[in-house]
């Protein structure tokens, strides 16, 4: 339970910058369609890079809340990759469920 | 009894030495100060000890425990001196998610006046006050404050002292600040950060003599 409440409070932080690359990518596989996995996989690497950089530049200090509780970095990364994997898959499943109708 | 224990601190950014051969200890009921000018390497000290920095080298041990990652250990809380919690928590939810001792948070006004709100709409010496106490009042057995004193109001501060020394009671308190009277009234153990290395500090005409102050 606490896990997932310091889960939901890491991605407050990052929800709109992270839908943005989202949209990005499931506008790209409605327009591409199956071909264009390739290039969503890059709009995400290039996400995950804008992300990080913002966050290292801006949001470094906030980091000591989730050290405070034991989260360790890899932990935090490795935890919001999963979610943000979780989202994708949801996104690029319905966009591909709309374009099949 | 609790223990923390530092030794062998080295630290470098790049080839600049900051930290060199440092040994620290801080036990259960008492707070231990140290000063230092700007970019001496107070923070970085404060940090390394936390777990959140890797040193050059580096051993901290907690009663005897060897820790890679002290922060891990839920034995120890760390409160950075530009904040700590996300704007949009209420000071309840800090408190309750760092298990905070809630009957001890009340008692203060300021607390108590604030607790509901989050805290980008407290002002910014509030919110680190509140902040400081949600982090003294934590099951934690160590607790590193890091200029807990910067941008907090004199009334605030006065406040400050008695329950960091009451709460040291319980555990034992590192911290660092530019206010050096402050540092003076609370800490039990006082330390200069000095060319690297700590000296020992017994009065105010030791940091005279060592050209902290005039």
């Amino acid at each position: 339970m606490k896990k997932a409440k310091v889960l939901t409070i890491l991605f407050r932080d990052f929800i709109v910058y992270h839908n943005i690359f989202n949209i990005a990518s499931a506008y790209t596989l409605w327009n591409y369609g199956a071909y264009s996995f390739p290039y969503v996989f890059w709009i995400k690497i290039l996400g995950y890079g804008v992300l990080g950089l913002w966050y290292y530049q801006s949001r470094m200090h906030r980091l000591y809340f989730y050290y405070n509780l034991g989260w360790s970095l890899r932990s935090l990364i490795l935890n919001a990759l999963l979610i943000d994997l979780a989202f994708l898959t949801i996104i690029l499943m319905l966009t591909y469920v709309i374009i099949g109708n | 009894m609790s223990l923390l224990e530092i030794d062998s601190v080295n630290f470098s950014y790049g080839k600049n030495p900051i930290l060199s051969g440092i040994y620290l200890k801080v036990t259960k009921g008492e707070v231990v100060g140290f000063l230092g000018r700007n970019g001496c390497g107070k923070s970085t000290l404060l940090k390394v000890i936390f777990g959140s920095l890797k040193g050059d080298s580096q051993s901290v041990r907690i009663s005897g425990t060897f820790y890679k990652t002290p922060f891990q250990s839920g034995m120890i809380k760390f409160m950075p001196q530009d904040g700590l919690f996300p704007g949009f928590l209420t000071a309840k939810s800090a408190a309750q998610m760092y298990c905070s001792d809630l009957e001890k948070l009340l008692v203060d006004s300021t607390v108590s006046q604030y607790f509901q709100y989050p805290f980008d709409q407290m002002s910014g010496g509030v919110a680190k006050y509140v902040e400081i106490l949600i982090v003294l009042y934590s099951p934690a057995k160590f607790v590193l404050l890091d200029e807990p004193f910067s941008y907090v109001a004199p009334v605030l501060v006065e406040r400050l002292i008695p329950i960091i020394k009451s709460v040291a009671q319980e555990k034992g308190i590192l911290m660092t600040d530019h206010q050096y009277q402050s540092i003076l009234d609370v800490s039990d153990r006082l330390y200069l950060l000095r060319n690297r290395a700590l000296y020992s500090i017994t009065d105010v005409q030791d940091l005279a003599d060592m050209g902290y102050i005039r």
